[in-house]
């Protein structure tokens, strides 16, 4: 070690307290780049995880091949593996009433299983052309028909080789069959829910002697974007894992590395900013300290480069200790996380994702991290000592010899009245001087303070921001549990058992449409809807959806009679009047006349108070589904219909004029078709009409020419209008954005949809359901679960923005206190002239208050236009009204307040140690 | 023959009416293994020269020659490695870096040149320098004269062209003045190295070969005592 690094690392040695600030500060900030970084890393492991298990490893397959055209592809040079999976046909088992099922016949290779998402529940995999591995599905199947399906026998196979599906490839071949036995070596399972994929399949093993219709080849290339260049020289029959490959950031769109790496580099910034300051703080503090010692050196023949590098070496030896420690804390603490909340976390990825998982999440140690955190941290801490290391190799020998601390006034101190420093007596006159002689060696305080504030507001913001949007997603219902379809015997036992101890029965009516005449609306209301024809009428403005939510009456009653309100007209059954919930409307972003972008949003059902009457709901009946399958007691209904010789099946609400989507079911020698939405208008004679468009699911694209159209009527009814709720009846859910609820009791309606429930006893009394048989919603599971997010999100937000602001706070109470120590020497030469300690603390005090009124005068006004800015972001998701963060703006103030006076109090401390009349004689540098 | 030639130094503190001539005009030459005291009353200007001399503070004008070549004609870096070789320091106060111990602070100007330390000279030094036993003290566990012993240790270490000493013995009591300037003037003898010490105390002036004498930046008087 060189004598400048010997002097360096005993300096640190000695100003222990500056050195552990140091470390500390650059552990925290190498812990948190760890622990975002594993974050981002794992969440992207569990992501490729995930879909592999759900759709398998591969990029790219290619279906309908022949035996030249698979090599062709298997031997491309970006090929990396590749596994095959030929057809042989078609088996079709058939029970002894006809229904039956289908099942491909097919041969894999040993590359198969470990490619694509299968699992051995039973047995081994087939090893030769007579063996085969049925699917889970299959065994219940193949046991209604009567064949065999267990582990060890031998089944007889028939199977076809046309299949009208097929028919654009295999061409106008023969229908051919073939018969052959088989030995069941084992049953799998998969967790693949895309339709294309090709399992739940008959598998065998391949055998160059088995006739094989067509081959369907899966690969994975050697990067993963290789896969697309593969995929356009065989464009007709190629398509990618379009998701897998945008986990690996190999897509052009969608492209899900790249947003999570975004979000984990933008949380990185966040916190280098503040670590930057931290560390530039500590380092510029043990500088100044080092002042003396530099000019010495100097002095005494030390070289500028020779000064810089000694700084750089005291970062050096802190980063070499502190970012090992760093990474170490950061990826335990995403160990710990992992383990106590994967299960949560997952289910939060998956459902921002919109896919289930059967898959964990675990913190993965990554060399990219390493390397990463490295860099970062290395990055930040070069950064933090870059000034304090030049402004080091600028010392001056002469202020080294001088032994003397001289202010060199700046030039706006000149014209300076003095008469405001006057009135706080000689101590606030010597505050004033210090303060005005020489800002730029308080400049560090003032900065650490501002940056103190302007992080806190914007910390706290940011993490309220999370929250608020994450939670407005979180439905938190009021009851336990709710039960569907239960008998009444079920009801009875569930009663008798003593477990529950409040139920209702509750119905919900959806998808009505609603509107209302424009009187009943406040002026600004119909002011802003004047000019967007899709709600507004000259008669009447529209509201689009709405919802009946029936309440079983007991419960209605007392409800009403707890909020003061007369039972008597809400629980009319033949007319009774509508309670109006309190349901945020959402209104987003209209074009107007002029092409412009306006958004509109209200919180409330801006109804006007004293013409409020009534609402008209709307929904539309085909005819054709109506006469043959409606029955009104039943809530849901599958409606058949017949056209051009095709079976049309949908699910619908028997009330309701929206379908979310309607199957072309197909047959054994039919092609399937997905249409979509129906869209309701008028015929040309002005009846209601209901059209069904077909979706392009790959493009999504609806299609323009309708492939069914139902002819219908349209039922309106007439609600009257009672009181506003914001509070639910017991057994009715929270609100739903851009919906109006209305509440009716449960005699009006003629059925219920579920039995809400709470219970005394979670556990047993959901174990109690499951014995029963009974389909229930486990809400106080969901309820655990927002719970959990909300922790995790309070952990996540306000815990990582809290260590951010101690970080940046405990860099001004290092800089306070440090830069009040170095003045030692004036202190002891004003108690040499009789100042008594006291005036000594008002100097600091009055000082230090003038470096708290500039950092909020220059904080606040930035935090808040910040905090405005989040404000503005946040609204993009979630409506709401800006509010000045006035708790934010006390605590920032309080902060600041107690952080100096800790800084005063510290620094106070520091010098009681030290005879400051002895500091004077200052028989050596420190 | 000269080690030591200045022309015409000139140092200006301020600007305008607020311009303080620290130095006027001085010229001298100073022959190798001369004794010089620089004596003069406070504000004089003498600490100003002293420090030029040691190219620690540049003039505003005028030449300082060491061994016939310009030293402020050299940028910083060099005249830093000309400070660590050619010039020994002693201060008043003298500043001895408080984390190292007698040893490591006088060899400072040989460890931070990168060169090996003379075991043989340290030692010789420190018996010299009637250091025994201190070798391991840090300054803080020295007496006033014991610091400015090592201050001069450090000085001598690197063997350098000149020594120049600013009041070495003003924080001093008198029996260790005496003995500090005992020790500069057997250090002066037995290593034959050119001595330039500021003084207030004429007693130390007239051990010395020569004295200058400043007074408002101009020199008052230079007269040699002996040759």
């Amino acid at each position: 070690m060189s004598i400048m690094n010997t002097i360096t690392w005993k300096s640190m040695r000695k100003n222990k307290n500056r050195t552990l600030v140091t470390l500390i500060a650059i552990i925290l900030a190498a812990a948190v780049f760890t622990s975002i970084l594993t974050m981002a890393v794992s969440a992207l492991d569990f992501l490729i995880r995930s879909e592999k298990n759900r759709a398998g490893g591969y990029y790219a397959r290619f279906s309908y091949l022949d035996d030249k055209t698979a090599m062709t592809i298997t031997q491309n040079e970006t090929v990396k593996n590749a596994s095959s999976f030929d057809v042989l046909g078609f088996v079709k088992m058939e029970d002894e009433e006809s229904n039956w099922s289908s099942f491909l016949l097919a041969s894999i290779d040993d590359a198969f299983s470990s490619m694509m998402p299968l699992s051995l529940v039973e047995g081994r995999m087939p090893q030769n052309a007579n063996e085969i591995l049925l699917p889970k599905q299959a065994v219940d199947v193949f046991s209604y028909c009567g064949s065999p399906c267990a582990v060890g026998e031998t089944v007889k196979l028939d199977a076809v080789t046309h299949y009208a599906e097929l028919a654009p490839i295999l061409g106008d071949a023969e229908k051919a069959s073939f018969s052959k036995s088989y030995t069941i070596v084992g049953i799998y399972e998969d967790y693949a829910y895309d339709e294309a994929l090709v399992l739940q399949s008959i598998l065998t093993y391949t055998d160059e002697a088995d006739d094989v219709l067509y081959q369907n080849v899966f690969v994975t290339t050697k990067h993963p974007s290789d896969a697309y260049a593969l995929l356009k020289t065989y464009p007709e029959t190629a398509r990618v894992h379009t998701r897998l490959l945008s986990y690996y950031g190999a897509t052009e769109y969608a492209n899900y590395n790249l947003v999570i790496w975004l979000i984990a580099f933008a949380l990185i910034f966040v916190v280098m900013i503040a670590a930057v300051s931290v560390i530039y703080h500590a380092f510029s503090v043990s500088v100044s300290e080092r002042t003396k010692d530099f000019g010495l050196l100097c002095s005494i023949g030390a070289t500028k480069k020779q000064i810089r590098r000694s700084v750089i070496f005291e970062a050096g030896i802190l980063s070499c200790l502190g970012i090992p420690i760093g990474f170490l804390i950061g990826f335990a603490m995403d160990v710990l996380l992992f383990s106590a909340l994967g299960k949560r976390i997952a289910n939060l990825i998956v459902s921002a994702i919109g896919e289930e998982s059967a898959v964990q999440i675990h913190a993965v140690l990554s060399p990219l991290v390493i390397l990463f955190v490295l860099l970062v941290t290395g990055m930040t801490v070069l950064l933090s000592v870059w000034i304090p290391a030049m402004r080091a190799s600028r010392a001056v020998p002469m202020d080294a010899i001088r032994q003397i601390l001289l202010y060199k006034p700046d030039k706006k101190t000149k014209k300076r009245p003095k008469k405001a420093s006057l009135r706080f007596g000689v101590a606030g006159m010597m505050a004033k001087k210090y303060h005005d002689v020489s800002r730029k060696k308080f400049r560090p305080i003032v900065m650490a303070l501002t940056l103190s504030i302007i992080l806190l507001i914007t910390a706290t913001s940011l993490g309220g921001m999370i929250e608020t949007v994450t939670m407005a997603s979180i439905r938190v219902e009021n009851h336990d549990f709710r039960l569907y379809q239960v008998s009444d015997e079920q009801i009875q036992a569930i009663k008798d058992s003593g477990l529950i101890t409040r139920s209702a029965w509750i119905h919900e009516d959806e998808n009505y449409y609603a509107y209302a005449p424009n009187e009943a609306f406040s002026k600004e209301y119909r002011d802003a809807f004047e000019n967007i024809q899709a709600y507004y009428t000259d008669r009447a403005l529209n509201i689009q959806h709405a919802e009946i939510i029936y309440v079983e009456d007991a419960v209605l009653e007392s409800y009403l009679i707890e909020h003061g309100i007369d039972p008597k007209p809400y629980l009319t059954s033949d007319d009774p009047i509508a309670l109006v919930c309190d349901s945020r409307l959402l209104t987003p972003h209209f074009q107007d006349e002029n092409g412009e972008w306006v958004h509109y949003s209200y919180q409330l059902m801006p109804f006007d108070e004293n013409t409020k009457s009534v609402l008209f709901l709307t929904y539309f009946v085909p005819e054709e589904i109506q006469s043959q399958y409606m029955k009104s007691d039943e809530s849901w209904m599958w409606g058949y219909v017949s056209e051009n010789d095709k079976i049309l099946a949908q699910m619908i609400p028997n009330t309701t004029t929206v379908v979310d989507g309607i199957v072309h079911m197909g047959g054994f020698d039919e092609s399937r078709a997905i249409y979509f939405e129906v869209v309701v208008d008028e015929n040309t004679n002005g009846a209601p009409r209901a059209s069904y468009y077909e979706y392009d699911k790959e493009n999504d694209i609806r299609h323009n020419t309708p492939v069914c159209v139902l002819e219908g009527k349209d039922v309106v009814r007439e609600y009257p209008l009672g009181e506003y709720i914001s509070e639910r009846p017991f057994g009715v859910s929270e609100p739903v954005s851009g919906k109006i609820e209305l509440i009716l009791p449960l005699s009006a309606s003629k059925s219920a949809t579920y039995w809400a429930v709470n219970t005394n006893q979670y556990l047993m009394f959901k174990s109690f359901l499951d014995e029963l048989g009974v389909r229930y919603t486990d809400n106080c599971e969901e309820e655990e679960n927002a719970r959990t997010v909300r922790m995790l999100l309070d952990v996540v937000s306000y815990g990582f923005s809290g260590l951010i602001c101690v970080l940046s706070l405990a860099g001004a109470l290092n800089t306070i206190s440090a830069s009040i120590v170095m003045r030692r020497r004036d202190f002891g030469m004003l108690r040499s002239l009789g100042f008594e300690k006291r005036k000594i603390y008002h100097i600091l005090i009055l000082e230090n208050l003038f470096h708290g009124l500039k950092a909020i005068l220059i904080g606040v006004p930035i935090g808040l236009l910040i905090h405005f800015g989040i404000y503005l972001i946040q609204k993009e998701a979630v409506i709401t009204s800006f509010t000045l963060p006035w708790n934010m703006l006390l605590l920032s103030v309080g902060s600041i307040i107690v952080i100096t006076a800790a800084g005063i109090f510290c620094a106070l401390g520091n010098l009681k140690k030290v005879n400051l009349i002895d500091s004077l004689k200052n028989d050596n540098i420190t | 023959m000269d080690i030591l030639r200045i022309e015409d130094l000139r140092k200006t503190y301020g600007e305008g009416e607020n311009a303080v001539h620290a130095l006027d005009g001085v010229s001298f030459s100073v022959k190798k293994g001369e004794f010089v005291a620089i004596i003069g009353p406070s504000g004089s200007g003498k600490s100003t020269l002293l420090h030029i001399l040691g190219g620690v503070d540049r003039p505003t004008s005028g030449k300082v020659y060491m061994d016939g070549q310009d030293i402020y004609k050299q940028n910083d870096d060099q005249l830093a490695i000309f400070r660590r070789r050619q010039v020994g320091l002693i201060y008043q106060f003298y500043n001895l870096i408080p984390v190292l111990n007698v040893v490591e602070n006088m060899t400072l100007p040989v460890l931070m040149d990168g060169r090996k330390v003379n075991e043989a000279r340290l030692r010789e030094l420190i018996q010299t320098l009637g250091l025994q036993g201190r070798e391991h003290h840090l300054p803080s566990q020295l007496s006033g004269g014991q610091q400015q012993r090592v201050s001069i240790g450090r000085a001598l270490m690197n063997a350098p062209a000149i020594v120049l000493a600013d009041e070495p013995t003003g924080n001093l009591d008198s029996k260790n003045s005496h003995e500090i300037v005992e020790l500069l003037k057997l250090s002066h003898e037995k290593y034959h190295q050119t001595l330039i010490i500021i003084t207030h105390d004429e007693n130390i002036a007239l051990r010395a070969d020569r004295i200058i004498a400043i007074e408002d930046g101009k020199i008052a008087r230079d007269e040699v005592i002996r040759t």
